[in-house]
């Protein structure tokens, strides 16, 4: 391989840090780039943006150059690990990662270094993908919706607008990935804190059932909901991630571009309950992404969730809160003080509930997940709202909480189904829009196939946010 | 449905003394009695299901009920 190739795409002249992941890796795989000169690809884009975003927490620049290498030498030896080798990506930090930070948005952890990495990261560094670093997150992986800016690090910032919010939990995640201060990222949900992120980021982010992805080495926050996910610029680079991710190894990478015609479709536009309507662009959007998916021979159906979306929402409101001050209950009795508002608030409140009402909570989350298992019965994916609303502004609380509690995420949590969000075009003032796509339980090629037909059919993907 | 009554400062501050929250602050401790009262509405107004028979988790001694 030549060390003078230039910084980008040979054929398009884009630079490296804007392709897709699955783009780099036909580049990589090929020869046509090196990995050092992917990853200096993305230091020079965290250099020149990341002071406006704030996607990351801690760069680790000298383990990944020494990872770029052995990429190298497994790429031009013709053996590479895997399609993700060579190709950087980042976790949030609440992930740990052997000898770096795992600060988690805290200052009750900053001086915290695991000395084990997550079963997730190193499966990815095993199949050669660069680990660049921690990327910011909402203190503990959770919140209250709300930004208080008193966390020791400033809060990550949305590329299409810095002075929009990128979602949370996961929040350096959406940022990093649509800035382009990394090629793909994990994050965590509970409540939605991929697939927020990733919809107010104009990204793909998909969970799957708890169980399928390892938990281990990731902070927890609630036992009983929180998932792992990738957040990635296309469908196919999230397909790419969970193939090495997945254990038992499976390939949805095959799903990308599979024929959709034929496939019974259900589009569920409530009830939302208390909930409000969905923003105009983002009803708009919707209805424009399920005619363009009925125009690729998919079968149409309407439908309805089969309770009102704010009731699910309550459920998690009782057994998130309360589960997450079980688990951070010394940290409530010995360090109050050191936390953030949004953190200790929730705490507070799940040292409140009453182990009636969460019993309780526990028992309609099991209604609530019969009853999706029965309506997607009926169908091969259904698709639905991801937020109703499009990213706030930054730091106006009662519009981040309400971008945060006014969604249609969190029925899939408590059932346990794959779900994604990916972007359904923009707002007219340039903001990403977003629906969900869930699957059947194991039927996560159905949805990465749906989702992936949309995406080719749509030219969402060939704008990138100016910073 | 009317609301939850909020604690008082006392009743608050017991509250935390008997479950070993002995280092909040007086602020935190009024944020607590605010939270009181969402969480008791929370609690008091999530459905409940019909079915004693419904469990929080499946029980490996149960056939599979349908809804």
């Amino acid at each position: 391989m030549s060390g003078d190739m230039p910084n980008g795409d040979l054929q398009t002249g884009a630079p490296l840090w804007s392709l897709s992941a699955s783009t780099l890796s036909r580049l990589l795989q090929h020869g046509d780039v090196e990995p050092i000169q992917v990853l200096d690809a993305y230091l020079n884009r965290i250099s020149e943006v990341d002071v406006r975003i704030h996607s990351f927490i801690h760069v680790a620049e000298a383990r990944a150059r020494a990872s770029a290498t052995r990429s190298n030498d497994a790429l031009t030896t013709r053996m590479p690990r895997s399609l993700l080798d060579g190709i950087p990506f980042a976790v949030k930090d609440n992930y740990d990662v052997a000898g770096m930070p795992a600060t988690s948005g805290s200052r009750l952890r900053l001086d915290h270094v695991p000395t084990v990495t997550s079963p997730l990261v190193r499966r990815l560094e095993e199949a050669g993908a660069v680990l660049l670093g921690k990327l910011s997150t909402w203190e503990y992986g959770t919140g209250n919706g709300g930004e208080y800016f008193d966390l020791p690090f400033p809060p990550a910032r949305n590329p299409w607008n810095p002075e929009r919010f990128t979602g949370g939990s996961s929040t350096g995640s959406g940022a990093g990935v649509a800035a382009g201060t990394i090629a793909f990222a994990l994050g965590s949900d509970t409540t939605g804190s991929v697939r927020l992120p990733a919809a107010a980021c104009g990204l793909v982010g998909m969970i799957l059932p708890q169980g399928q992805l390892s938990g281990e080495g990731l902070l927890p926050n609630c036992y009983s909901l929180d998932v792992p996910g990738p957040l990635t610029w296309t469908v196919e680079d999230a397909a790419m991630v969970l193939d090495v991710l997945v254990n038992p190894a499976v390939s949805y990478r095959r799903s990308i571009g599979r024929p959709i015609a034929g496939m019974k479709i259900g589009v569920l536009r409530g009830p939302l309950g208390r909930f409000p309507e969905p923003d105009r662009a983002m009803a708009d959007a919707f209805e424009q992404a399920v005619r363009t998916i009925g125009g690729l021979g998919t079968v149409i159906h309407d439908a309805s969730f089969p309770m009102p979306v704010s009731e699910c929402f309550d459920v998690t409101r009782l057994i998130g809160p309360t589960e997450s001050a079980a688990i951070h209950e010394r940290e409530l009795r010995e360090r109050p003080h050191d936390m953030g508002f949004a953190l200790r608030d929730k705490l507070l409140a799940g040292s409140l509930v009453r182990a009636v009402d969460y019993i309780h909570a526990l028992r309609q989350r099991r209604l609530i997940s019969e009853r999706v298992d029965r309506l997607l019965g009926s169908f091969d994916a259904i698709v639905t709202y991801g937020p109703l609303h499009v990213a706030p502004r930054l730091g106006i609380e009662p519009e981040m909480t309400a971008f945060t509690v006014e969604t249609c995420l969190t029925p899939f949590n408590l059932s346990g189904h794959p779900a994604m969000v990916q972007c359904t075009g923009f707002s007219s003032d340039g903001l990403p829009l977003s629906w969900q796509i869930v699957g059947h339980r194991g039927g996560e090629a159905s949805a990465l196939a749906l989702a992936s037909a949309y995406e080719s059919a749509t030219s969402w993907r060939d704008r990138r946010p100016v910073l | 449905m009317t609301s939850s009554v909020k604690p008082s400062a006392d009743e608050i501050r017991c509250f935390a003394e008997r479950h070993r929250l002995d280092k909040l602050s007086p602020e935190h401790l009024d944020r607590m009695a605010e939270l009181a009262v969402y969480v008791a509405d929370l609690g008091r107004t999530l459905p409940r299901p019909p079915d004693k028979a419904v469990t929080p988790y499946e029980r490996p001694d149960r056939c599979k009920r349908t809804m």
